[in-house]
């Protein structure tokens, strides 16, 4: 039954996962979160780019919008963790309702540009906006929530959030509002022409989204125990649509391969090649002009996955 | 503050803008004419201004003007090929293939030239000022609005009256009845792109004696013809020109008046013109 | 199935202009509830404009349309398609990555109300709607192939299934018999007449086959260089010289 196959593979790889992190020696084990974060961090760019066919260029400026907002409640808001983690989330909601709105207010390619353009606004008013957010030196001391002890537990609390937020957009992809996204990517004027207000649908899709990246951001925040600029910058955001086509756009697994890919080439090359950016980009060309839709590819995701 | 210095400032804007256009026409060719989005654009500047620094320690800076560019169109040249595959692949592919190009080529750079910023030393009667009006104004930003001034005026002479820019021309309208008409189309593609290319190397080379020379900037560079381009309608040549100037102008003010604020204005005029008109200030709308 | 006197769709004065091109000139035109309309014309003469005006594919120049009673002119696609419009296309207009069986139950999922249903299991759900669907059009052993690869009459067949989901009052079909040979094209007009008087659909049809024309439709409107020439009944329409004129380029006296 293709409902089971990835619910196995999911469990099997968050027992492994998390093996290797309580086994691994803390350097090693970090790249096990690292590798969770982006993984959150491309599905749920695949929310929109493999299911919905939107191409949002840059997503990494919610990333960074909810590590800073996350951050500066924290760290000169004062606020407690839980509360700043939340209001977080909602500060963030509010700029994505409005940006998403912008953004769809033309057709796709504009939609594309319009995301890159805020994502190049974004970047330059944090950069510019020193008083606020420290501009290009960013700010420490950003708190951990401390659910379990230590660095094992910092990884058990990543997991559960990351595995709550896998369960819900697996919740979503797999519902009707699901089966009408992937018709939004095949057709969107049949869409329309079976009733259905697609610029409405398309908002929504958006917000889901772009919040499970405010998320993945608000953890990344946690980890590094600051929050810099490039959290927002439009590499990540290529970067993330990266490992989406690295992984497959077709499989909800696809993209978090494509993540841990990227994740393990970025950390451990850049230990012993300066050059690793460029490795990175050999591995898009390869995965582009030979696998006909990334690692777990083909039409429907192999294996079911 | 006095009308010498605000023309001088001016002056400054139109060069940068001159040279924002360069990089953006390159784009816009490619992007007009083979209907690929192409993000290696910034990457190819970066590496006409290093030619132009190795070249200029061992020719000098003229030779470097020459050569550079080509050499950097040659690789573009080359480029091509791995790129053929795209055409019939959607804009996302388009995108991440040209950026891993991109990335590929600037770690390239990173490995041969290596890290650190570089500089570029101008010919001494470039490297002068000139009074003009009573303040000492760079003459090196004069032969940049005149050197760019020449190539606009000889691109848009390319396209109007030569036979090349014609075929360049119809490609642009209605690629598959060129195909039709017996011409090469492929070749053409080749060379269209190598030219592109060229016009970042060419700009590349020209901005090379006034900036930091440094390979991670080569994103930088591209999302700022990216704004342009989108400003003054990606397939359009005179809407590049003029969203280029007013770009460069913007800048040069800005930083002047406003510099807290000015970076923030490419982007929101980006927003504004997708929002109002998306096919840009001079574009036209398609269907 | 004749009309039953009330008006479900009426143009009024509607025109389209594309620069100096009158695309639809004027056209004033009435449909019954019921009834089952075709639109002929030559090519060129503002057929499909027209449909795309109604369905506000396209804006009209000037004038308006209803349905209902309702003004329509400026309700976005969508809403028209929510009041109960279904519209087929000359090329038709699938979700062609997605099987058959999607495709209608994409329609079923629209038509219940359960778009942003985030929460039901989506594989399966109103199975039994599509296939009711399936089996009425005759493809319910297509229900997993994939639409993009169907031929081209099956593809006509599943635009009709989607169209249909959705329950419709009044079907707007352009060339639903273009391109598919004789045979094909007689199962499709029976089909949808059958359907029709099932779930007692208004149907309007573009159509350049006058066999087709003459044996399924009640009445026949002419087009002409955009303006509606004519409205009649099959005979009146086969004795009309003007028509003739038109058709056949016969002189008028």
């Amino acid at each position: 039954m293709i409902h089971n196959k990835p619910l196995i593979f999911g469990a099997l790889v968050t027992v492994l996962l998390t093996i290797l992190a309580a086994f691994l020696p803390e350097h090693r084990s970090e790249l096990i979160t690292r590798m969770l974060i982006m993984a959150l961090f491309a599905t749920s760019i695949n929310m929109q780019v493999g299911r919905a066919g939107m191409m949002p260029l840059g997503q990494a400026q919610f990333f960074g919008l909810g590590a800073y907002a996350f951050g500066l409640l924290c760290v000169k808001g004062g606020l407690p963790l839980s509360y700043s983690f939340l209001l977080a989330l909602l500060i963030s909601l509010v700029a994505i309702a409005i940006i998403g709105y912008l953004c769809l207010r033309g057709d796709s390619l504009t939609f594309a540009l319009l995301h890159l353009a805020f994502n190049i606004l974004l970047v330059t008013v944090a950069a510019k906006w020193i008083s606020l957010t420290e501009g290009d030196q960013g700010f420490t001391k950003v708190p951990r929530l401390d659910l379990f002890p230590g660095n094992f537990g910092f990884y058990l609390f990543v997991l559960l959030v990351v595995l709550g937020c896998y369960i819900l957009i697996w919740m979503i992809v797999n519902s009707p509002f699901g089966k009408v996204m992937q018709g939004l990517r095949e057709n969107e004027e049949r869409i329309r022409f079976l009733g259905i207000y697609s610029k409405r649908f398309q908002l929504v899709i958006f917000v889901f989204s772009s919040l499970f990246a405010a998320v993945a951001g608000i953890l990344w925040a946690m980890m590094q125990k600051s929050v810099f600029i490039t959290y927002m910058s439009l590499i990540l955001s290529a970067e993330g649509l990266m490992m989406c086509l690295i992984g497959g756009m077709s499989s909800f697994f696809g993209p978090s391969i494509g993540a841990a890919i990227v994740v393990v080439v970025s950390t451990l090359a850049s230990t012993y090649l300066e050059q690793w950016q460029g490795l990175l980009g050999l591995i898009i060309i390869v995965c582009v002009l030979g696998f006909r839709g990334g690692i777990l590819g083909g039409k429907r995701g192999t294996m079911g996955l | 503050m006095a009308p010498a210095q605000l023309l001088c400032q001016f002056i400054v804007g139109i060069g940068g803008g001159m040279i924002l256009f360069l990089m953006a026409a390159g784009v816009s060719i490619i992007v007009s004419g083979m209907n690929i989005i192409n993000f290696v654009q910034g990457a190819f500047f970066m590496l006409g201004a290093l030619m132009c620094y190795s070249l200029s320690q061992v020719l000098n800076f003229w030779w470097a003007l020459l050569f550079g560019p080509l050499a950097v169109a040659c690789i573009g040249f080359g480029a091509e090929f791995l790129l053929r595959p795209l055409y019939k692949k959607t804009m996302l592919y388009q995108l991440l293939i040209t950026m891993g190009l991109a990335f590929l080529i600037i770690d390239g750079m990173d490995a041969i030239w290596g890290r650190e910023i570089k500089v570029v030393a101008l010919p001494n009667y470039l490297n002068t000022t000139t009074p003009i009006l009573g303040l000492d104004f760079p003459m090196y930003y004069v032969f940049i609005v005149a050197a760019s001034g020449l190539m606009a005026a000889g691109l848009w002479l390319m396209f109007e009256k030569t036979r090349l820019g014609m075929i360049f021309r119809a490609i642009i309208s209605n690629r598959s009845m060129v195909d039709c008409l017996g011409i090469n189309v492929k070749l053409l593609f080749s060379i269209m792109f190598a030219f592109g290319v060229w016009l970042s190397g060419i700009a590349g080379v020209l901005m090379a004696p006034i900036i930091g020379i440094d390979p991670e900037g080569s994103m930088d560079i591209l999302f700022a013809m990216m704004t342009v381009l989108v400003i003054g309608g990606l397939k359009s040549m005179k809407g590049a020109f003029f969203a280029a100037l007013l770009v460069g102008v913007i800048n040069a003010f800005g930083s002047m008046f406003l510099p807290w604020f000015y970076a923030l204005i490419p982007a929101a005029l980006m927003i504004i013109v997708l929002l109002i008109k998306p096919q840009g200030l001079f574009g036209e709308k398609e269907g | 199935m004749k009309g039953t006197g009330q008006v479900i769709l009426s143009t009024v004065n509607i025109s389209k202009d594309f620069g100096s091109l009158r695309a639809v000139d004027r056209v004033d035109l009435q449909i019954e509830e019921g009834e089952v309309r075709a639109i002929i014309g030559p090519n060129g003469a503002g057929k499909s404009t027209l449909l795309d005006i109604v369905t506000n594919r396209s804006h009209p120049t000037s004038g308006r349309s209803y349905f209902r009673g309702s003004d329509i002119t400026h309700l976005p696609s969508y809403a028209i398609a929510a009041l109960g419009v279904g519209r087929c296309f000359q090329i038709s207009k699938l979700f062609a990555g997605l099987s058959v069986f999607e495709n209608v139950q994409i329609a079923c999922i629209s038509k219940a109300g359960k778009v942003y249903d985030i929460f039901s299991g989506g594989d399966r759900v109103f199975e039994s709607e599509v296939n009711g669907i399936l089996e009425a059009i005759g493809l319910k052993a297509m229900a997993e192939a994939e639409a993009g690869y169907l031929s081209y009459g099956d593809q006509r067949r599943l635009e009709i299934g989607i169209t249909l989901a959705m329950k419709p009052s009044l079907l707007l079909l352009d060339e639903p018999t273009a391109g598919v040979s004789r045979a094909e094209g007689h199962d499709l007009m029976r089909l949808v007449k059958s359907l029709a008087v099932d779930q007692n659909l208004t149907i309007v049809f573009i159509e350049h086959d006058m066999d087709m024309v003459f044996k399924y439709a009640d009445k026949i409107s002419v087009m002409h260089l955009g303006r509606l020439m004519t409205t009649g009944t099959p005979d009146e329409i086969r004795r009309n010289a003007m028509v003739r004129a038109v058709y056949l380029g016969e002189q008028v006296a």
